[in-house]
């Protein structure tokens, strides 16, 4: 890196995309060491914990980043726009016949491994693995918010821009997918499970 | 009042009395106290279980090199329309009469100093022989197109 060049790790995400427009590899490298393994984990549990599809997946999304930098809108929340450009992939695919046969193949093992018993006992394992289940097998848009919210810790704000719902539809289906989970595990005692 | 972030913190021994006057108005005791514990259960769920994946090196190479390639895409590009680029009727025109100037003043721009007979040139139109100025003026030299016509039509 030249003694000249910006100082990367300093720069905004979204002035990085501004220099990425302009093909700078060194901005790319910032960007992409910024939100590489997160996109990676979302792509990874949106796509029932396939990793070569969620690898896939993540290197088709920053080919999108890198072409469509010059239509960002710097004025917009990067991390807003690369979550919704990740949705908009997981919808795609979850509307292509591929998906679906992967989805029929990988049912048995679709929750992932299983928790292992040693972790904290066979009621913790249970508990974790019947989660596990349950969220692998909620409708598209409730695992959605689920993952947004638990996992990416993302506000409820943000992911309604992201989802392109109202906050009131996002809380809601928030709430309806705790209901889920709490009615289905009610076998489980939370209390002495986490 | 900002349900999430009560049932997210609050278990329901810990509401206010006007927490919980609000909370029995949308749901029972019951319900949000183990909503409360499947919120918990759940972050603490995907805290435990966040998958520790690597982004597969390659992938930034592969974006990188691709990135090359729309640069050069680029150069490319704007070449090509420069040179599609329609020339405008005014450079066309501007461009005829550098062609027919250049013809017509024979090459010669420079008036020659004054007196000088050994050139074989006719002051036709400088008379003063004391201009020593190198201004531009027609040229009226016996090999010029002009002179000769001019000398044709005396």
């Amino acid at each position: 890196m030249g003694f000249f060049q910006p100082k990367y790790q300093q720069c905004s995400d979204e002035s990085l995309m501004e220099m990425i427009a302009r093909r700078d590899e060194w901005a790319f490298d910032e960007l992409y060491r910024r939100y590489a393994n997160r996109m990676l984990r979302y792509f990874y549990r949106m796509l029932w914990q396939d990793e070569e599809k969620a690898q896939d997946f993540l290197q088709d999304l920053f080919l999108k980043v890198v072409e469509k930098a010059s239509d960002f809108d710097p004025g917009r929340r990067f991390a807003t726009w690369i979550y919704t450009l990740a949705a908009n992939m997981c919808k795609n695919a979850y509307r292509s016949q591929q998906v679906r046969s992967i989805m029929v193949r990988a049912e048995p093992g679709m929750e992932g491994p299983t928790v292992a018993a040693d972790e904290g006992g066979v009621d913790k394992a249970l508990f974790q693995n019947g989660l596990k289940q349950e969220i692998a097998q909620m409708s598209e848009s409730h695992r959605e918010v689920l993952i947004l919210r638990f996992q990416e810790e993302l506000p409820i704000k943000e992911i309604s821009e992201i989802v392109g719902c109202s906050e009131g539809t996002v809380k809601s289906r928030l709430f309806y997918a705790l209901k889920k989970l709490n009615g289905r595990l009610k076998a489980f005692d939370p209390k002495n499970n986490y | 009042m900002d349900w999430e972030k009560i049932i997210q913190e609050k278990p329901l021994s810990a509401l206010s009395p006007e927490e919980r006057l609000a909370m029995e108005a949308e749901m029972s005791p019951e319900d949000y106290d183990s909503l409360h514990e499947t919120w918990q259960a759940t972050q603490k769920y995907f805290r435990a279980t966040a998958p520790k994946l690597e982004a597969n090196p390659q992938i930034r190479q592969q974006i990188r090199a691709h990135m090359r390639e729309l640069e050069n895409e680029d150069l490319g590009a704007k070449v090509r329309r420069l040179l599609a680029r329609r020339v405008p009727a005014y450079q066309a025109v501007a461009a005829a009469l550098a062609l027919m100037a250049m013809v017509h003043f024979g090459g010669n721009l420079i008036k020659p100093q004054g007196g000088s007979f050994d050139q074989q040139s006719g002051f036709i139109a400088d008379t003063t022989h004391q201009d020593t100025s190198h201004r531009v003026g027609y040229n009226l030299y016996e090999d010029s197109a002009l002179s000769k016509f001019m000398i044709e039509a005396l």
